[in-house]
């Protein structure tokens, strides 16, 4: 593990590289705080341990910088100010940690062992693989009680593994985490000290019977590429089910399914029953109402059906009916928000039951034991429809005219006002709103509405129709957080299916939104892919994100300069054919940008014999070229290849830089 | 990170209605191998949750008599049953219900319906059991 000290004194210096070398950890030391930063944005550290009255860039200058840069290594602060508002503004700079000198060192060592362990993927106090066990504070490696005898390389190498059990290291990576620059030697020693330390896993000895991987085994090689810690075999590992174990449970649901039919038939038309006396004499049910007389009293019957409907809202999705749990969803919220249901809304409930039906007879007709055809496979994921909200002057018919080409792959809740919008949103999010402008004058209460949905967790995405907007109210919807504008023809119409394709366009955006960073341990370098294709992109995450690389992924390219600057990556992978701006020109936009210019770049082409686009690709400033379909070891070779040249050259400039700074000093 | 040999794990699930505590339990049973006992009330769960002591109980909101989260303060009240896990399973989930039900102590709260597939893998993530 690799620790920075920042730190002008020599005394304290001295010290610190004597407790933390004798730890086993590498230890690299800079002066002032301008030469840290040199080497931080150059070299990956484990963790930082910083004065804060530093030459040229205090400790909390340096702190606060480390983590705009969206670094997050652990900062320890080591200093003389012992002032609790001192502590606090350390703290609040970004330092996990705060030692007041003068420190005790068994102190600051199980601090430090703290840090080290709260960027891990692993937390526990010992470290262990099978029945080898790795104890850092006394740096001793045992095999069932019995103590392996290792060097303090062959101990770093262990602990590193043991440490990012997930992650693949390099031999360049190895070096960055266990050397100190100035003393790095070259890969072939990594490749030996892994050797000695095989050498005398392999060497223990362990009773023959034993099932378990020989601690020999430990390390594993990733021909080509790098070293990693081999994954235990789990005693019962069904994670992931098989497709036997899909199929039986697929059989075992139809047959349960055959069991309930009859409750479930009852369930809908008790639903049924409310209805028809509702339509035949609202009267006789409001003079049955229940409740303390503050009208919102409801019959014992609406608080039956109320409660069949919120049962096949969350069941008929298992079955394999999310149109069912649909329409179920829409009579339980006018159920359960109107004592008094409208016309309207009955007319809604008796489409809703419809629907109902026409699922539960489906439903019905399978055959236990048989194999689901395959529209009625058991969905993996989305068992409830994504919720869409119209908020219209005359929402119900906008929802007659979309619905044709919704495909029954949305549910649809409509609202007239704000006011009424705000309800339903509070109630039941919807996953993308449609939003006429006209339904109120375009003012604070429409800005305060779009601001609340950015404010939603996740952001709701929505689609504007922008007939009567004049610019400044369009910067002012810009500025809030609308995904999405559309204009509607001179007409004042808008084809359906333009706007059924906005609203699944906004949807995917808010799914974007909606997947995190995948951030993994070792802080390796971000990487942001960009292709529309989702499957390219889950790829790109599993293939990568083993290597301990932050990925991003963007499927949507006309969002790139956002998420650039969200994200501040440092390597594109870009895919060459996409919709509306494809990666070339993003290429190029990238290179004449003076922030971006030096970001490594690799393009994802389809057609790696078309010399002319391979040669548009360079020539717009792409530093590799990787053809599809990807193959997996060749394009994180590609990567991590491409990473360490970028790295070497910023390591040679901060060397560099930091001998004409001695020079300079000397001078 | 050693995983040892353990008795698979048991769960106590409770519903109202009894084709989704069949659903929810063959799901469970199939794909984790985790053993399931189950209850059609809050009453029933209480006294079942004191008496098998289940490595964790999951539990329906809207149900006739004693409600979901009227069960969870009975079980809270209990030194048998107070240390047990929770987890919420809802038709009627908003993500302000998600931070008030965790404020309560409850530990998760899983959206209905679900994938009879994923539920297995649900419950473990919300449980720190990965």
């Amino acid at each position: 593990m690799k620790i920075l000290v920042v730190e002008d004194d020599q005394s304290i210096v001295e010290l610190l590289m004597t407790l933390l070398q004798g730890q086993s950890y590498a230890v690299e030391v800079s002066h002032d705080g301008e030469a840290a930063w040199y080497l931080i944005e150059a070299f990956d550290y484990d963790l930082i341990i910083l004065d804060i009255m530093l030459p040229q860039l205090n400790g909390i200058k340096l702190c606060q910088n480390i983590r705009s840069a969206g670094r997050s290594v652990p900062i320890l602060m080591l200093t003389g100010r012992d002032d609790y508002h001192d502590r606090a503004i350390g703290l609040d700079a970004g330092a996990d940690d705060y030692v007041v000198k003068p420190f005790h060192p068994e102190e600051l060592l199980a601090r430090v062992r703290a840090l080290l362990r709260r960027g891990d993927t692993n937390p526990q106090v010992l470290l262990s693989w099978g029945a080898l066990v790795l104890d850092p504070i006394n740096c001793q490696v045992t095999w069932s009680d019995q103590l392996v005898p290792l060097t303090p390389k062959e101990y770093g190498l262990a602990e590193l593994f043991l440490r990012y059990p997930k992650r693949v290291f390099s031999c360049s990576a190895i070096l960055d985490h266990l050397w100190a620059h100035e003393d790095a030697p070259g890969e072939e020693a990594v490749r030996t000290h892994i050797k000695g330390l095989r050498q005398k896993l392999k060497a223990i000895d362990r009773p023959r019977h034993a099932i378990a991987p020989h601690p020999g085994e430990m390390v594993e090689t990733v021909y080509g590429i790098g070293y990693r810690l081999r994954v235990l075999p789990i005693e019962t590992s069904i994670d992931i089910p098989i497709d036997r174990q899909k199929n039986q449970l697929e059989s075992m649901i139809q047959s349960i399914w055959q069991k309930s039919a009859g409750r479930i038939q009852a369930q809908v038309e008790t639903i049924e029953e409310w209805r028809k006396e509702w339509e035949i004499d609202p009267g006789l049910i409001s003079d049955a109402l229940i409740g303390d007389g503050s009208g919102t009293e409801t019959s014992a019957q609406q608080q039956l059906a109320l409660r069949e409907a919120h049962t096949l809202a969350g069941s008929l999705g298992t079955f394999g009916s999310p149109q069912g749990s649909a329409a179920a969803r829409r009579i339980e919220l006018i159920l359960r928000e109107n004592v008094m249901p409208s016309s309207a809304e009955l007319t809604e409930v008796k489409t809703a039951l419809e629907i109902l039906r026409s699922e539960v007879s489906r439903l019905s007709t399978m055959i236990p034991g048989d194999a689901m055809p395959p529209n009625h496979r058991l969905p993996n994921r989305n068992l409830a429809l994504p919720i869409l909200l119209i908020i219209n002057q005359d929402p119900l018919a906008l929802r007659s005219q979309l619905m044709p080409f919704m495909n029954d792959r949305w549910q649809i809740e409509v609202a007239a006002n704000l006011t009424d919008a705000e309800r339903i949103v509070k109630l039941d999010p919807p996953n993308v709103i449609v939003i006429d402008p006209d339904v109120s004058y375009w003012t604070d209460h429409s800005l305060a509405f779009l601001n609340n949905l950015a404010q939603q967790s996740p952001p709701i995405p929505v689609v504007i129709l922008t007939s009567h907007i004049d610019a400044l109210e369009r910067r002012s919807l810009i500025q809030s957080r609308a995904s999405l504008l559309l204009t509607r023809s001179a007409q004042g119409e808008l084809a359906p299916q333009q706007l059924v394709n906005a609203v699944q366009q906004a949807y995917d955006w808010g799914d974007f939104e909606r997947v995190e960073t995948t951030r993994t341990e070792g802080g390796g370098a971000r990487i942001l892919v960009v292709d529309d294709d989702p499957m390219i992109l889950m790829l790109a995450q599993e293939l990568l994100a083993p290597w301990g690389f932050e990925i991003t992924t963007l499927v949507e390219p006309r969002q790139f300069w956002q998420v650039m600057e969200a994200v501040q990556p440092q390597l594109l992978l870009l895919d060459v054919v996409m919709p509306e701006v494809d990666g070339i020109e993003l290429c190029r936009q990238v290179r004449t940008d003076a922030h971006w210019s030096e970001l490594p770049i690799v393009v994802l082409t389809s057609a790696h014999k078309d010399t002319e686009l391979v040669n548009q690709v360079f020539s717009a400033g792409a530093d590799d070229c990787v053809s599809k379909p990807i193959i997996g070891p060749e394009l994180v070779t590609r990567i991590v290849n491409r990473l360490e040249r970028t790295k070497r050259l910023q390591r040679a400039c901060t060397i560099d830089r930091s001998a004409d700074r001695s020079a300079n000093r000397a001078n | 990170m050693m995983k040892s040999m353990t008795m698979p794990k048991r769960i106590l699930v409770v519903d109202n209605e009894a084709y989704i505590q069949e659903i929810t339990k063959i799901s469970l049973e199939l794909v984790a191998g985790w053993e399931i006992s189950t209850a059609s009330s809050g009453a029933e769960a209480i006294i079942k949750a004191a008496a098998e002591q289940p490595d964790a109980i999951l539990l329906d909101v809207m149900m006739p008599e004693m409600d979901g989260i009227e069960t969870f303060h009975h079980l809270q009240a209990q030194p048998k049953t107070q240390n047990i896990p929770v987890i919420l399973l809802t038709a009627q989930l908003r993500s302000a219900d998600q931070s008030h039900y965790k404020a309560l102590g409850i530990r998760d709260a899983i959206a209905k319906p679900f994938d009879p597939i994923l539920l297995a893998q649900a419950i473990r993530k919300s449980l720190g059991w990965v």
